[in-house]
């Protein structure tokens, strides 16, 4: 039971217990979620607004939020919810400063198609993404004010990381990135440059657009965007990291250089992510007890998991108490994505992760042992038991939802 | 009810100092893992650093990467209008006939005028990358490698109170910060006036009856250092949630939804904690704006300092009110400052940077050195003169008492601030 909780834990949000229970072996787990990877979920219809409007309160994404954590929660599909989420992190683009809704329901459903494609698929797709074009500035990059801004995250965060690419290097690809706009119809200026390009979609616009040549990572051409994402594409530090990355958030430490050649093995960046996936899951270490409940569970995890053992669906005020922790989906803190690790066990943390309490409905009396199960917890230790024993029945599911084994993933 | 070999691999693992990242904990036949933070040397043991003091610390962290040149404006150099076409500051508040504060921060010009406000020039990183990230941690750590994950602030709370204090070092903000993550001490960070009060439902009648259970996570006898990370987070937060609702009467439940809290609100509620019994001795605000002004940096930066200016008047007329004015000192902290030259609107990511020291027990006054406007560096961003460690060193070991070479594994100039 424990392991193939493990199984779901890693390869989907949560886990939800009657999908755990359907499981007869962790590896029988395994081939379940990668076959149901084959039939994608209908995604929810959103209209286009009037306007941006300024981010105050999460009120404004509360919507899709519910919808998104449902998902996670409930889908029969749990690794392409887990590989959204991953994405989104590490493509990390905040409403904050998008000022739109649509437009990261837009980018969602876009990292949500490509979640398992090849990585080359992903990376242009949210190259000309025009929430991200807006969050880190690259529509306003242009002949007469070349922005560094999209220039020095592609690199550092999305693709090569740190100790590949040099300060000439951003400066060059932030000139090749040039041109780039968005058709927002309430903008006259911009619908009149837009053309045919339908609302709401990028274009590229010849007069914004820095020509001549341009030397990035030592080569040398009239480069524009679709040249610098296929050098990054093409950049064995790119293949690395994405591997390292995604091995480390599956595996739950991060690989030796054996453990991630082997799980590379022929995989690069134009092959589908599934296909690395695959090739995670496979070694020795996916499955080796040392490597259980090593992570802490985010808050998104948590809240889902706690829906999953006992709530029906995810109400406006899960996205006001993932705020209150910086987690707030569609609107991470930084470029880099949301806190990990250490900065997720402060007591700001762990005391308001009992607000989350409020996404379910009042429980009927539950006894421990059903607590502990619903929980997904199969190990737990002599303080927290009898913790739960002597409180009171409406308590019980609080202290095991916020107990030290909980906080583990 | 313990199993031994939890304690001693926790305790191994923390007297070992270690540049270990994870930390294996076996306990009560289940496996517990937890990062933690890694740390190029032993962390500071509790009292090494000196005496705890009755000084507070109040860092106002101005993340994104201020733009120092439109704070403290060098309208006397003809260079500076020639950079700064379409973002140039237009009439400062003259200082000195060389500088003047931007026009939103009267507030701050006349506590300058009054000798409250040192203005510190050309503090920078050591080869700066010019990535928020890597700025960043530099800043929050005191380092100028990415081997140390142990905050700045948080090596001074090891080495003077460690876990015997919690709310030594308090965070003001949407959550914790990495400046004030320590290897052998608690922060605690709050994001409002509500302090630790969780906000459930109404079917938990009893929210102190709920936290007096949940702390008996927490196994009795051990000390801090033998408890697991969890355990010790847990410990901590029930403690702390006491002693801060008794200082911001935050008791009741809380209704309904947080709000956001301004720079203003965060400044109230360091002032209420610094006249309570609580005391913090480093208060860290973060969460203030986003001073990332690639674009329309004058209107998005003029409302910034507008802010600011608003905070820092109300902070300091509440201390005086408690009449703690004397005891605190206020700095900023910005990862870096702007590109020389403007990008048409706004301005990229430089180097070189104005921070602010505030205090009425500092004698005020311009220290540090001009970077040249002309004499740029390859990227054409300004050089630094001053090491951001000398800051650093300055508010350790001249306002808080404490051994700054110890803290970052090294010796600074001081600035002389407190002379």
């Amino acid at each position: 039971m424990r392991s193939v909780s493990h199984v779901y834990k890693r390869l989907g949000v949560g886990p939800h217990p009657d999908q755990v229970a359907s499981a007869a072996s962790p590896e029988e787990a395994i081939s379940e979620i990668l076959d149901a990877t084959a039939s994608p979920i209908d995604v929810r219809p959103m209209d286009p607004p009037a306007d941006r409007e300024e981010f105050r309160d999460p009120s404004g994404v509360a919507g899709l939020v519910a919808w998104w954590l449902e998902q996670m929660a409930f889908s029969p599909d749990p690794l392409t919810e887990r590989m959204t989420w991953f994405w989104h992190d590490h493509f990390a683009t905040a409403i904050r400063k998008v000022r739109a809704p649509y437009l990261m329901w837009l980018q969602h459903r876009t990292i949500r198609a490509l979640a398992l494609t090849p990585f080359s698929d992903l990376l242009v797709a949210i190259a000309k993404d025009p929430a991200m074009l807006l969050y880190l500035d690259g529509a306003q990059n242009n002949v007469e004010a070349v922005n560094e801004n999209y220039a020095r995250e592609v690199m550092e965060l999305h693709t090569l990381g740190t100790g590949h690419y040099t300060q000439t290097d951003i400066t060059e690809a932030a000139r090749a990135l040039t041109g780039w706009l968005i058709h927002l119809p309430f903008n006259h200026r911009i619908v009149q440059a837009a053309g045919t390009t339908p609302e709401w979609e990028p274009f590229f616009s010849d007069r914004r657009h820095v020509t001549g040549s341009k030397t990035i990572l030592g080569v040398t051409a009239d480069h524009d965007l679709d040249s610098v994402v296929e050098l990054l594409v093409e950049h064995p530090a790119t293949r690395h990291r994405i591997a390292t990355k995604l091995f480390t958030e599956l595996v739950g430490k991060p690989p030796t250089e054996t453990e991630i050649d082997r799980a590379m093995r022929d995989w690069t960046t134009t092959d589908p992510v599934l296909d690395l996936i695959e090739g995670i899951v496979e070694q020795p270490a996916f499955l080796d007890p040392e490597n259980f409940d090593t992570r802490l569970k985010t808050p998104v995890e948590r809240l889902v998991g706690l829906v999953q053992a006992f709530g029906r669906g995810i109400p406006a005020e899960a996205s006001y108490a993932l705020h209150n922790q910086s987690y707030l989906p569609f609107n991470p803190p930084n470029p880099s994505g949301f806190p990990r690790d250490a900065a997720l066990l402060g007591p700001h943390q762990l005391v308001h992760s009992f607000d989350f309490l409020n996404v379910i409905d009042p429980p009927e009396d539950a006894p421990v042992e059903l607590v502990f199960e619903r929980l997904g917890l199969y190990s737990v230790g002599a303080e927290t038991r009898a913790t739960l024993a002597a409180s009171a029945p409406n308590h019980r599911i609080a202290l095991g939802f916020n107990s030290p084994e909980y906080a583990l993933t | 009810m313990t199993d031994p070999s939890c304690n001693l691999v926790t305790r191994r693992t923390f007297l070992a100092g270690l540049g270990a990242s994870v930390m294996l904990v076996a306990c009560g036949g289940s496996q517990i893992t937890v990062l933690s933070p890694k740390n190029r040397g032993a962390a500071p043991t509790v009292g090494s650093l000196g005496e705890p003091t009755d000084r507070v610390l109040v860092v106002i962290e101005l993340g994104g990467g201020n733009d120092g040149l439109s704070m403290v404006v060098p309208h006397g150099n003809d260079r500076y209008h020639d950079l700064r076409t379409t973002t140039r500051v237009e009439n400062p508040i003259d200082l000195d006939g060389e500088v003047g504060f931007h026009p939103n921060l009267t507030g701050l010009a006349g506590m300058y005028r009054a000798g409250e406000v040192a203005i510190v020039e050309g503090v920078g990183i050591p080869d700066p990358d010019l990535s928020h990230f890597t700025s960043m941690d530099r800043w929050w750590t005191g380092a100028t490698d990415s081997t140390r994950r142990a905050g700045w602030l948080g090596r001074y709370l090891d080495g003077t109170v460690g876990y015997e204090d919690p709310l030594a070092g308090v965070v003001i903000g949407p959550g914790p910060t990495p400046a004030m993550l320590g290897d052998g001490s608690f922060t605690v960070a709050i994001s409002d006036a509500s302090g630790l009060t969780p906000n459930v439902p109404e079917w938990i009648d009893d929210v102190d009856e709920l936290m007096a259970m949940w702390r008996g996570f927490v196994p009795e006898g051990p000390s801090a250092i033998d408890l697991t990370p969890i355990q010790r987070a847990i410990e901590a937060s029930v403690n702390a949630r006491d002693e801060l609702s008794g200082a911001l009467g935050s008791t009741s439940r809380r209704a309904g939804r947080p709000g956001r809290t301004d720079l203003t609100e965060q400044l109230r509620i360091a002032a209420t904690l610094i006249a309570s019994g609580v005391s913090p001795t480093v208060i860290y605000v973060h969460g203030f704006g986003d001073f990332d002004t690639h674009l329309e940096q004058p209107r998005r930066h003029g409302e910034l300092m507008a802010a600011l200016d608003e905070a820092l008047q109300e902070f300091f007329r509440l201390l005086d009110a408690g009449g703690r004015r004397e005891r605190v000192t206020v700095l900023t902290a910005s990862e870096f400052g702007r590109r020389a030259r403007d990008n048409g609107g706004g301005t990229d990511h430089g180097t070189a940077n104005i921070q602010l020291v505030i205090g009425s027990t500092l004698t005020g006054g311009r220290y540090g050195e001009a970077p040249s406007l002309t004499r740029l560096d390859a990227n054409s961003n300004l050089i630094h003169t001053v090491d951001f460690r000398s800051l650093y060193a300055t508010v350790l070991s001249n306002w808080l008492d404490a051994d700054h070479e110890t803290v970052l594994d090294g010796s600074y100039e001081t600035l002389g601030l407190f002379a």
